[in-house]
């Protein structure tokens, strides 16, 4: 056996050894964060046919994404679009993330209208129009220009040549790797670009469904997310910000602490602290705005970590302490229903009269708590800044946003700011705003020279979250004689920045001819983003639950009820996707006492049009226990996306968007003490594990509609799960839940 | 008629002599600084004077987390309802400056205030009763000259009419609270006089760890009684057994075990958790090794109190596991949720996570604390102002009463532990008196 | 404090405090940032490793317990990949964002070595780590499909 002694700075030389530059992507193959600068990327005797394709002397191809990878398969996807049209070596495609500074160099040329604009770095929507035509374009011009390059040497003519895994083949017999030709082909100008194929002449998009090109790498740990960088010089920080959000930081005796193992600094964060720049960010810069805070700066992590809990600290509250309790802010929101709100989303059709005339109202009122999106990776970055310069690695879930909080953070010119996405450990939204980037690049000034990984702990993460708000939602329908709905009236309340997605922009608003929507929002002091499927999985819970109510009012089977309603709209889908989920999840079939179906179905992203976004039908099968212990037994779904192009990665999506949503509507809600967030960690904010796990999550393809479009597939199943989980439990129980998360809700029965 | 009136004189005679007595024993008690002039100045060195108060831990009740040093207002349940600790830094509104040494002594010593009105037994005067001369003078000093004063008034407490009336507590203290200082016993060590002077006086170890009869009272107060410090439920904890029983006692502990829990709040055999986690954090850490060594004398001189079953590590758990074998209630949920840090054998991690097998907590009769600590985990132990981060975590929300009554019962009755099994309904009691405890740092500071 | 480790079959030294998690002794001190940091309270499961073959979170596992243990990571539950569950991990797209499943395959690959031919109760029990993503199914798929292929 060998002795070997091995020290955290003999590992880094021994990776720069194999890496050799400032780069930590050496041990990812797969995407390797971007170089710096991005030219050195192209390797020796390799082309860069346009910013979005290299390809090497070797045959292998760079494909550059923007749209960052969070498990989402982004660069998989983008791969196949190469394979598609370009047809190399699957193993050959190499992913790389496309360079922000590049982009700002060169007037957005990875984010400009065509390609995405202020979306286009955003983790997701790789099938979107704009990101598929684009990377199909310039893989068919770089096939015919290798092919136009062979053809003058063959001399034979170009359209006799094919390419076929990356080699270029005549029917003469002459054969050749695409690599040999890269440099002819650069010369080359073709007199019309190539039209991508046809749908019909697909080869490998719809009919190869390849895993996640990272797969190897996540498999033997080699793969590189934001907490695993690792660069020359690097130290550790610790992060503790104001525990009441909109909190300032009073005081803090670094004293007490500096003398302990490791500890190199103690530094205050507080916003407004930063360099302005005149940069026009994808959103505003206030979404990442950072909170008062103080870290503590040491050689290892455990180290700062320690320290930092050891150190004293006084927090002004501010007004956010005003909010006691959890039940305060429940009451705060519901109490907001009672008076018309500040602003009317939807007004159709002479809602008032209908309601003043009908002989029969339905009304309901509904209430989602505030959670978090509890990626795994926890929130972390690493940014070395000096006057000059500024190095940061992070996982971001959009890289552009990320690149430019940056340079707004430090006042370093744009150009001069060198972004490095890693691989992110699940965003489900919450990367997405970059206050977490800014809080990083916000320590790491304070301690400049010097590499500083800024990791935050998971009870830092929990309790200083953007979270999903806190909604209210009361609605109100007339019934006709024939107990459908001649009429809706829908009032949503919450806190800043509360969204009215899939209220006030879905199929039933768009189908009844009387409709009023109004919203209102409440002053709490706890700040909200994005999270699977923003607004959307409050509203569908409170839509989708009360559309069940009025089905019970009127005394008609739910799924028949649905059927008759959606039947009407133009979207074929909708429809589709009930009919699927009702054969196959043997809706109608007798169940013991204890046990019930529900049904729900929804749109994320169709902006109240017809044959837009992703519709998704879902029946849950449940078991309650006298008890009230709820069992979830079986989850068949249906959706509706147009048309796919890779099946499984369309299946892994929704198991996962399954799971997310079920999560969300049984365990998932953030208590308030004091202005506080009281969860902080995994033992008070349950996640569901392999033994929670419904016997049957059925993915059926039955819904899609063939109609031509590619949508997202990662939130819709969100809306849905729970509305359907909670329809079933009235069915097996009788008692009807209007309030999220399910698990505080007495379901016992007798 | 005669008869009539011979129960009336001793009705009358009665009242007379109970009133009488009462007045006498409401009279402000002697003190032996009576005549000791006004103290303008400290005595003692502020370490030698901070140490008392360490000793006696004063800040665990006369401090709330974030709040001034000693002004006050943790809330005390008691059966008669809420009450809160008092105001004790020198200001003279609300505080404590107005006292003299001997109104001091009084309060301390003999449970009476400065006005006269009778504190409640919470106070531990009946331990502090014992502590010298010398040593009230030195906690004086500290109070006096070394704590800022605090202008906070008082918390009234919570309790109702008539049982708020505080004369009838002088019947208790003539009843119950002893009034002389610790007396050597010759025939034991120096060192063992010493530890019995800490445990029975400033430490009021007693105040936890012994038993309550019907008036609240502790059933002993020294090592005379066979109950002293033989384990006591309080505010949902089991204080455990401190006398030299084999299983549930300190009978397999070295004398260095003692000073090593008490120094560093863990060794092989536990770690102080719930309410003996702030009596760690704020006071024993910061008591001499001399005096926890004595400390550990006197409390290895115990003999075992009643039954004395004896504990040895049986390894059928580890074997039943090592063969996959879950049969055992509890065992399954054991695996998931506790073994990752306790470890298969029931053994734990080196010093910082405690071992299940044989911890006296554990095998206890009494299942209270670790009902409480299943339910509701561990506050953070802070050594040298640093917090632990090797907590244990709460399981109120993952695990139902049932579940956790499974491990409780496991944990009860595996590695050779052999203590009664632990039902839903102990669980969901618990659960409805406890508040979880929070991984919020709580720093109580002295100065 | 030097302390003498024993990882992947190599004996290494670590100069680290002996309160300082495995964990982070593993990823920050010696640079193997396979094993990840979930919670920090061994509940998720992100940094299981193998102590003396048992599936173990090294997030709460102090370095002072680990001198003189066999410590497994998954840099070393095999030289190239070539485990089973690795294989079929890649196989069967199990991972998402695959930040947790070095984790699971920690506690797959114990689970396998403990129990050849476990069933869906058994899997429940000993791979209860935390997956956002939810890959559960695709896990439970290929752990089962694991045992096939190692029992032929």
């Amino acid at each position: 056996m060998n002795e070997i002694k091995t020290t955290r700075r003999n590992f880094i030389i021994s990776s720069l050894a194999l890496g050799g530059a400032l780069v930590i992507g050496t041990r990812a193959q797969a995407a390797i964060v971007d170089a710096e600068p991005w030219d050195l990327a192209n390797p020796a005797g390799s082309v860069e046919f346009t910013p979005w394709l290299t390809i090497n002397a070797d045959g292998s191809v760079i494909v550059r994404a923007t749209a960052v990878d969070i498990g989402n398969g982004t660069l998989t996807q983008i791969a196949a679009y190469i394979k598609e049209e370009l047809d190399p070596v699957w193993d050959q495609i190499k992913p790389q993330y496309a360079s922000t500074n590049r982009d700002y160099l060169e007037e957005n040329v990875y984010s400009n209208a065509n390609v995405g604009g202020a979306l286009a770095y955003f983790s997701g929507r790789s099938t979107g129009p704009a990101r598929m035509d684009t990377y199909m374009q310039v893989a068919a011009s770089a096939r015919e220009r290798l092919k136009a390059a062979a053809a003058a040497a063959w001399s034979v003519p170009a359209g006799e040549i094919t390419i076929t895994e990356g080699v270029l083949n005549h029917a003469s017999g002459k054969s050749s790797g695409i690599g040999e030709f890269v440099q002819a082909a650069a010369a080359i100008q073709l007199a019309e670009e190539p039209k991508p194929k046809d749908r019909s002449e697909w080869t490998f998009l719809g009919k190869k469904h390849p895993g996640k090109v990272q797969l190897p790498q996540i498999v033997n740990g080699s793969l590189i997310y934001g907490v695993d960088v690792i660069v020359p010089k690097m130290v550790y920080a610790a992060l503790r910000q104001s525990p009441v959000m909109g909190g300032t930081l009073k005081s803090f005796d670094a004293d007490a602490v500096k003398s302990m193992p490791g500890v190199l600094a103690v530094v205050a964060v507080k916003p407004g602290d930063n360099v302005p720049t005149d940069l026009k960010p994808p959103f505003p810069f206030g979404v990442s705005t950072a909170q008062h805070a103080v870290a503590v700066i040491a050689e290892h992590y455990w180290q700062a970590r320690t320290a930092l809990d050891a150190l004293p600290v006084e927090w002004d509250d501010g007004p956010g302490a005003q909010w006691k309790t959890t039940q305060q802010m429940n009451n705060a929101a519901i109490a907001a229903l009672d008076k018309p709100g500040e602003k009317v989303e939807v007004s159709t059709g002479d809602f008032d009269g209908v309601f003043k005339a009908a002989r029969k109202t339905v009304e309901g009122t509904y209430l989602t708590p505030y959670c978090e999106q509890a990626p795994m990776e926890p929130l972390n970055g690493t940014a070395m800044v000096t006057p000059e310069r500024v190095d940061f690695w992070h996982p971001s879930q959009h890289s552009q946003m990320a690149y430019m909080v940056a340079a707004d953070e430090t006042g370093v010119k744009p150009e001069n700011v060198f972004f490095h996405q890693t691989f992110v450990g699940g965003g489900f939204g919450r990367r997405v705003f970059s206050d977490d980037a800014r809080m990083v690049v916000a320590v790491a000034k304070h301690f400049p020279g010097r590499p500083v990984h800024v990791i935050w702990s998971r009870e830092e993460a929990t309790r200083q979250g953007r979270y999903r708000p806190l909604m209210a939602g009361r609605l109100w329908a007339a019934l006709g004689d024939d107990g459908y709905p001649t009429a809706l009236q829908g009032r949503v309340s919450g806190g800043p920045g509360f969204f009215v997605s899939g209220i006030n922009d879905t199929a039933i608003t768009a189908l009844l001819p009387n409709v009023q929507i109004e919203s209102q929002t409440v002053p709490f002091h706890i700040l909200t983003g994005p999270y699977r499927g923003p607004g959307y999985n409050s509203n569908a819970f409170f839509i989708e639950t009360f559309l069940d109510e009025c089905a019970v009012a009127a005394g008609v089977d739910p799924m028949e009820y649905r059927l008759q309603i959606f039947g009407k709209w133009a979207d074929i889908g909708w429809a589709k996707c009930l009919n699927e989920v009702k054969a196959k999840s043997r809706w109608g079939e007798a169940l013991p006492k204890g046990q019930g179906r529900g049904v729900a179905i929804a749109n994320w992203g169709m902006g109240g049009k017809a044959d837009a976004g992703t519709t998704v039908a879902t029946v849950a099968k449940v078991e309650v226990s006298k008890e009230g212990v709820l069992k979830i037994l079986q989850i068949d779904l249906a959706f509706d996306t147009g048309r796919i192009v890779n099946e499984d990665a369309v299946r892994t999506e929704l198991e996962g968007g399954t799971m997310f949503g079920l999560n969300m509507a049984v365990n998932e809600g953030l208590n308030i003490k004091d202005g506080q967030i009281v969860e902080g960690n995994f033992d008070e904010y349950p996640m569901l594990r392999m033994a929670d796990m419904p016997a049957q999550i059925n993915v059926h393809f039955g819904g899609l509609s063939d109609n031509p479009r590619f949508n997202e597939i990662g939130e819709p199943p969100a809306g849905v799960i729970g509305p359907a989980v909670g329809n079933a439990i009235f069915q097996a129980t009788g008692t009807r839940i209007r309030q999220m998360p399910f698990r505080t809700q007495d379901m016992s029965w007798s | 008629m005669k008869i009539l009136r011979i129960i009336g004189i001793i009705i009358v005679v009665g009242i007379v002599l109970f009133v009488g007595l009462a007045f006498l024993l409401n009279q402000r008690p002697s003190s032996p600084f009576d005549e000791v002039a006004a103290i303008t100045a400290p005595q003692y060195p502020v370490e030698e004077a901070s140490y008392v108060a360490r000793l006696a831990d004063c800040v665990a009740c006369h401090s709330l987390p974030g709040e001034a040093p000693f002004s006050g207002g943790l809330p005390m349940g008691s059966p008669l309802g809420v009450m809160y600790a008092t105001n004790i830094t020198p200001d003279k509104a609300t505080g404590i400056g107005n006292y003299t040494l001997a109104d001091f002594d009084n309060a301390v010593r003999r449970g009476v205030a400065k006005d006269g009105h009778r504190l409640y037994p919470s106070m531990p005067y009946p331990s502090y009763s014992k502590m010298t001369d010398e040593d009230i003078k030195k906690l004086y000093d500290y109070f006096m000259f070394a704590v800022e004063p605090v202008a906070k008034p008082n918390q009234e407490t919570g309790i109702p009419f008539p049982l708020n009336m505080r004369w009838p507590l002088a019947f208790w203290n003539a009843a119950f609270a002893p009034t002389k200082v610790y007396e050597n016993k010759p025939e034991q060590s120096a060192e063992w006089n010493r530890g019995a002077y800490l445990v029975q006086g400033a430490g009021h170890c007693g105040s936890c760890h012994t038993e309550r009869g019907l008036a609240i009272q502790e059933v002993a107060l020294d090592d005379s009684g066979d109950a002293y410090l033989s384990g006591a439920l309080l505010d949902g904890w089991h204080a455990s057994n401190l006398r030299g029983n084999q299983a549930t006692g300190l009978g397999r502990w070295s004398e260095d075990d003692i000073v090593q829990l008490l120094k560093t709040g863990r060794n092989k055999h536990a770690t102080v958790f719930g309410t003996m986690l702030e009596a760690f954090n704020n006071s024993t850490q910061f008591m001499t090794d001399e005096d926890l060594k004595s400390i550990a004398v006197y409390l290895k001189s115990l003999p075992p109190h009643g039954a004395d079953p004896q504990w040895t590590y049986d390894d059928a758990t580890k074997v039943a596991f090592a063969g996959n074998d879950m049969t055992a209630p509890g065992a399954s949920l054991y695996i998931t949720q506790c073994s990752n840090c306790h470890g298969r054998d029931g053994l734990g991690r080196g010093a910082l996570q405690p071992p299940l097998a044989g911890n006296p907590t554990v095998i206890g009769h009494n299942a209270e604390s670790i009902i409480n600590i299943l339910l509701n985990g561990a506050g953070r132990m802070v050594v040298d102002g640093v917090p632990d981060s090797y907590r244990m975590t709460p399981f109120r929300v993952l695990l139902r009463d049932d579940q956790i009554a499974e491990i409780a019962t496991f944990i009860r009755s595996s590695w050779g532990n052999d203590a009664p099994a632990v039902t839903a309904a102990e669980v969901a009691k618990l659960r409805e008196d406890t508040d979880p405890t929070s991984d919020h740092v709580i720093i109580l500071n002295m100065r | 404090m030097a302390v003498n480790l024993m990882i992947n079959g190599k004996a290494t030294e670590v100069d680290a405090d002996p309160q300082t998690p495995l964990l982070w002794v593993l990823r920050d001190h010696l640079g193997m940032t396979g094993t990840k940091f979930g919670c920090g309270i061994a509940q998720c499961g992100a940094c299981t490793v193998h102590i003396d073959g048992v599936a173990t979170r090294s997030c709460q596992f102090p370095l002072e317990a680990a001198e003189g243990v066999k410590i497994t990571t998954i840099e070393g539950l095999s030289a190239d990949s070539s485990h089973p569950l690795q294989k079929l991990w890649v196989e069967f797209n199990v991972p998402q964002c695959g930040y947790c499943q070095t984790g699971m395959l920690m506690a797959a690959a114990a689970l396998l070595d403990e129990i050849p031919n476990p069933t869906d109760a058994d899997i429940d029990q000993y791979v209860s780590n935390i997956c956002r993503c939810g890959t559960y199914t695709r896990v439970r798929a290929a752990i089962h499909k694991a045992a096939d292929m190692m029992k032929a």
